[in-house]
């Protein structure tokens, strides 16, 4: 028999933010059944995981050799990413840029948008920017679309229904600018107004705000979407640091491992972040003043999810060369940074990390979220799970740190591909420096992508490439990166923003032989009277698919959000591996408005739409 | 016998000077001069074997980490085969972490039994890596008493902050909260000296003749009470800038701080003579000069320092009580009390 605490379902009390509450609630996190926690690491302990040697290379039993093939070209997604010249000479040059799966035209075809940086930062001060692109899938064929005529430089994009009328729209964020792009009628995304206050934009003097990654989410549970903005670096386009930071006898040379490199973003000062109050309609207000925490970190990736459990949305930011940020809310929609409590801002070495992208997953199915941060070169790509306080850093015990090390990775997912069951780790991979290629520099500009499975009873075992067509196999340098089932088969694929190359679509093939359920979560179509109300998208809703029986009862959680990897937003939809399990035995909702939702048993290999309230509103067999 | 100290010393310095430059992210630079002062290919090895008592373990050790950040892992361990030693064993264990191989470096840094100590003690990598081992193996409690260990002894190392956000999260785990925040607070202080540390360090080696960066490095030096270290530094810097007054003025503060008192008071004489706008320099000596009874002197000072308008407030306010003092020394009981009167006026503002 399943038993779920009820302690997610009661109504949700407002607390101070202190380290001890938090800790306790982190104590009474969702019980969701087994595999038992303990048994499962004391077979990982008997098979040697602690303190063994580096992930294995394996091809999986039953995938087959074309894994993950590109096939972005051949479906019409022609789009070259632009980001400045081939040397860097500036920061901006080399974070690539985010993508987005989303749903234009409410026709459930994914379509495809890509954030766009110019030529050179001349063209864009000249006020020839760049604008989005935009490509509208019919039934996993893409055709460029018109833009949403932007000028600028885009990194991030966000998505979700930003004024509750039921399609799902755009954030752009850029350097200097912020805009939100409400979904028309007939699917066209119009911008609204700049979001960003007067003397940060790019048309003012100085260095204008670099709006880096965007999440959205529902902080206070009002059921308007809300935003939470990452912020990186002064960086004044007129006068790009060149060479050294400060003057003199007293400059600090721009360098690394000896080479001249582009300056940041050590020496260069962080910029805070942004929290943006929805409201309803696709406006937003500035209440910032709702992060309490010391200082600001360099922003480059955000994640919203529930890392306590307790029913509301928390908040982790990887930051790059400052510790990393883990927001907690106390309820209502203020919060308070328990980075360094829970084990989040720093490495297992004490030091704070380059953060570049950010993923949420229950990788060792035990009821809690885990995070993967991926990080600089020399720098392992980090495996937290979720404890009973906090996390656990897993990085060596899953064996992470000899592989990831010589890679800088981006874009990061932890995803179900294979439809096995257990999440695997993918990571977008390339360095930030094209002198990465001189010798003695330990690593390289292009570097392949990653596909690390993730059996929480073994060490990890790295997908191999054996086809040249797999996204596995090329050395590139890739960045933003969005997962989204886009040929309607129910196995999620990965779009990928490559830094100054062609887009790439890796089509999943693997583990067609394994059952899939598919689940979107929405909230009612018109609010409740009385908050707390879940958005109408969805967003921020819990879901706990359960599997199997008795000893063999175990379940798989998963939220739904789309802000995750670098700079991107991923389709909406929950995907579900189940093995060779031909039903599920519940499935359990528990969504923002603190209401819940118990749904019994079902069938394998279908695609389901749940709204509050109503249950499964629309269901179809993949 | 001579020219064996003279290779000796050559070498010591070249250690150190690999070792600054590995701290500064300059491994390349190591790893190329490495190749030619040691031999990389198994030829030119075995030609340098007959010189081989020349390549200290040290010079190997150093070697073979800039080796390893270049990810030449092999060309790593050959140079770690060619020497024996401390700085092998843990230069050894180093490359064991990155491969995680957490338990083999445990045993190359730990002696056998409970609790976990160090072997080589003596130097500030033999405490940090087992440490580091340990964390990553989720066993940082162990490590505790290590950690602390190594900020009492090597403060000032460059793995002191990351050794005390450690110690930050042990306390977490345990608990300890209160702990947790002076631990923090500890690791960014030093991680703020460090961050300063190296960039001074850096601007030296770009510009080994300007006298500002080595001025920098000194100061960070008396802030930790390192006396002895900003002496070196500032005999460097005056050998290369004999008339960089600030130079003189901060010899002084450091001789002080070591006791050698007529050092301080010919340092501060030196930069006074240099520039007589030395304010600090000039209170500095009329207090010692105070202290031993030389109080036309001290008066003399004093004076000067009275009339200026920064004397009116903190830290040159007390320029008006010793010049009472001075003048109270002197016999002069009138002027004593007024300007122990304007003191006491001006503390009140």
């Amino acid at each position: 028999m399943l038993k779920l605490s009820k302690e997610i379902t009661g109504p949700k009390r407002y607390r101070r933010p202190l380290l001890v509450p938090m800790v306790r609630r982190m104590g009474r996190r969702i019980l969701v059944a087994l595999p038992n926690r303990v048994n499962a690491l004391a077979l990982f302990l008997a098979l040697g995981g602690v303190l063994g040697a580096s992930c294995g290379q394996k091809t999986p039993p039953g995938a087959p050799q074309e894994g993950l093939p590109d096939e972005a070209a051949k479906r019409g997604l022609v789009h070259v990413n632009r980001s400045g010249g081939s040397k860097k000479r500036a920061i901006l040059e080399a974070g690539g840029a985010g993508v987005a799966l989303l749903d234009l035209h409410s026709d459930g075809d994914l379509d495809a948008i890509f954030a766009q940086g110019c030529d050179s930062l001349e063209e864009l001060l000249a006020g020839d920017g760049a604008d989005l692109a935009v490509f509208a899938s019919d039934d996993g064929q893409f055709t460029e679309l018109q833009g949403p005529k932007l000028s600028g430089w885009w990194t991030g994009l966000a998505t979700g229904d930003l004024d509750s009328d039921g399609d799902v729209d755009l954030v752009a964020a850029g350097f200097g600018s912020l805009r939100v792009l409400l979904q028309a009628e007939d699917g066209a995304l119009l911008p609204g107004p700049e979001l960003l206050p007067e003397g940060a934009r790019l048309s003012d003097s100085g260095a204008p705000a670099w709006c880096t990654s965007v999440a959205t989410l529902d902080v206070d549970r009002d059921g308007n979407l809300d935003l939470y903005v990452g912020c990186y670096l002064d960086l004044d386009p007129r006068a790009i640091p060149a060479g050294a930071l400060g003057e003199g006898a007293l400059a600090v040379p721009c360098r690394w491992k000896g080479l001249d490199v582009y300056c940041g973003p050590r020496g260069l000062r962080a910029q805070p972040d942004l929290l943006l109050m929805g409201n309803g309609d696709g406006s937003f207000r500035d209440e910032s003043q709702r992060l309490s925490g010391e200082g600001a970190g360099y922003t480059l990736s955000v994640l919203p999810f529930d890392a306590d459990g307790d029913g509301d949305t928390d908040i982790a930011v990887a930051c790059d060369s400052s510790p990393n940020r883990l927001w907690i809310s106390d309820g209502s929609g203020s919060f308070s940074d328990f980075g360094y409590e829970a084990g989040f801002a720093l490495s297992m070495d004490g030091q704070a990390e380059a953060g570049m992208g950010l993923a949420a997953g229950d990788v060792d199915r035990d009821g809690r979220l885990d995070l993967a941060v991926t990080n600089f070169s020399e720098e392992p790509t980090r495996l937290l799970l979720g404890a009973p306080v906090g996390f656990t850093d897993a990085t060596y015990r899953y064996g992470l740190n000899a592989e990831s090390r010589p890679l800088l990775s981006w874009g990061a997912h932890l995803i179900d591909l294979d439809g096995d069951g257990f999440l695997e780790l993918f990571t977008t991979n390339g360095h930030v420096y094209p002198e990465a290629d001189e010798e003695l520099t330990g690593t390289s500009y292009h570097q392949p992508d990653t596909l690390w499975r993730l059996d929480p009873s073994t060490r990890c075992e790295r997908f191999e490439a054996r086809a040249a067509s797999s996204i596995l196999s090329l050395p590139r340098g890739t960045r933003g990166s969005a997962v989204g089932d886009v040929d309607g088969d129910g196995r999620p694929e990965l779009l990928i923003s490559a830094i100054d190359g062609a887009a790439i679509l890796g089509m999943n093939r693997l583990g067609q032989e394994n059952k899939r359920l598919c689940v979107r979560l929405l909230g009612p179509q018109s609010p409740t009277e009385r908050a707390p109300r879940t958005p109408r998208d969805g967003t921020g809703a819990r879901c706990v698919l359960v599997l199997g029986e008795g000893a063999q009862q175990h379940a798989l959680l998963s939220e739904s959000f789309t802000a995750e990897g670098y700079q991107s937003a991923s389709s909406p939809w929950l995907h579900f591996g189940l093995g060779e399990r031909a039903s599920y035995t519940a499935l359990r909702i528990t969504w923002p408005s603190g209401q819940t939702e118990e749904l019994g048993s079902g069938s394998a290999n279908r695609r389901l739409w749940v709204r509050e309230g109503e249950g499964i509103i629309r269901e179809e067999a993949l | 016998m001579k020219a064996l100290l003279i290779i000796a010393l050559f070498q010591a310095q070249q250690a150190e000077r690999w070792e600054e430059l590995i701290e500064l992210g300059l491994h390349r630079q190591v790893l190329k001069e490495a190749h030619t002062s040691l031999g990389a290919d198994d030829a030119k090895a075995e030609h340098l074997a007959k010189t081989e008592h020349l390549a200290k373990a040290e010079h190997l050790a150093l070697a073979a980490r800039a080796a390893a950040s270049a990810g030449q892992l092999e060309l790593a361990e050959r140079w770690l085969e060619r020497g024996e030693g401390p700085a092998i064993e843990l230069e050894r264990a180093r490359l064991l972490l990155h491969q995680d191989k957490l338990e083999q470096a445990l045993a190359l840094t730990l002696k056998p039994g409970e609790p976990p100590h160090p072997k080589y003690p003596e130097r500030a990598d033999g405490w940090m890596l087992p440490c580091r081992a340990l964390s990553r193996a989720g066993e940082l409690e162990r490590a505790r008493p290590m950690l602390e260990a190594l900020v009492t002894r090597f403060p000032q190392d460059d793995e002191a902050p990351a050794a005390l956000h450690l110690l930050a999260q042990a306390a977490i785990t345990g608990g300890d909260l209160e702990g947790a925040r002076s631990w923090r607070e500890r690791a960014l202080s030093s991680a703020r000296w460090r961050a300063l540390f190296d960039a001074r360090r850096t601007q030296a080696l770009e510009n080994p003749q300007d006298p500002l960066p080595r001025l920098g490095l000194a100061a960070l030096w008396l802030e930790v009470d390192r006396a002895e270290e900003a002496l070196g530094v500032l005999d460097e810097l005056l050998k290369l800038s004999p008339r960089f007054t600030r130079g003189h003025a901060l010899r002084g503060d450091a001789l002080r701080a070591l006791g050698d008192l007529d050092g301080s008071l010919s340092s501060w004489s030196e930069a006074l003579k240099l520039d007589p706008e030395l304010h600090a320099a000039r209170y500095n000596r009329a207090v010692l000069l105070i202290g031993r009874e030389r109080w036309e002197e001290a008066k003399a000072d004093l004076t000067l320092l009275v009339e200026l308008e920064q004397a009116q407030r903190p830290p040159l306010l007390d320029a008006h009580k010793h010049l009472a003092a001075a003048l109270e020394g002197l016999g002069d009981v009138e002027g004593a009390r007024s300007a122990r009167a304007r003191h006491e006026k001006l503390q009140k503002k």
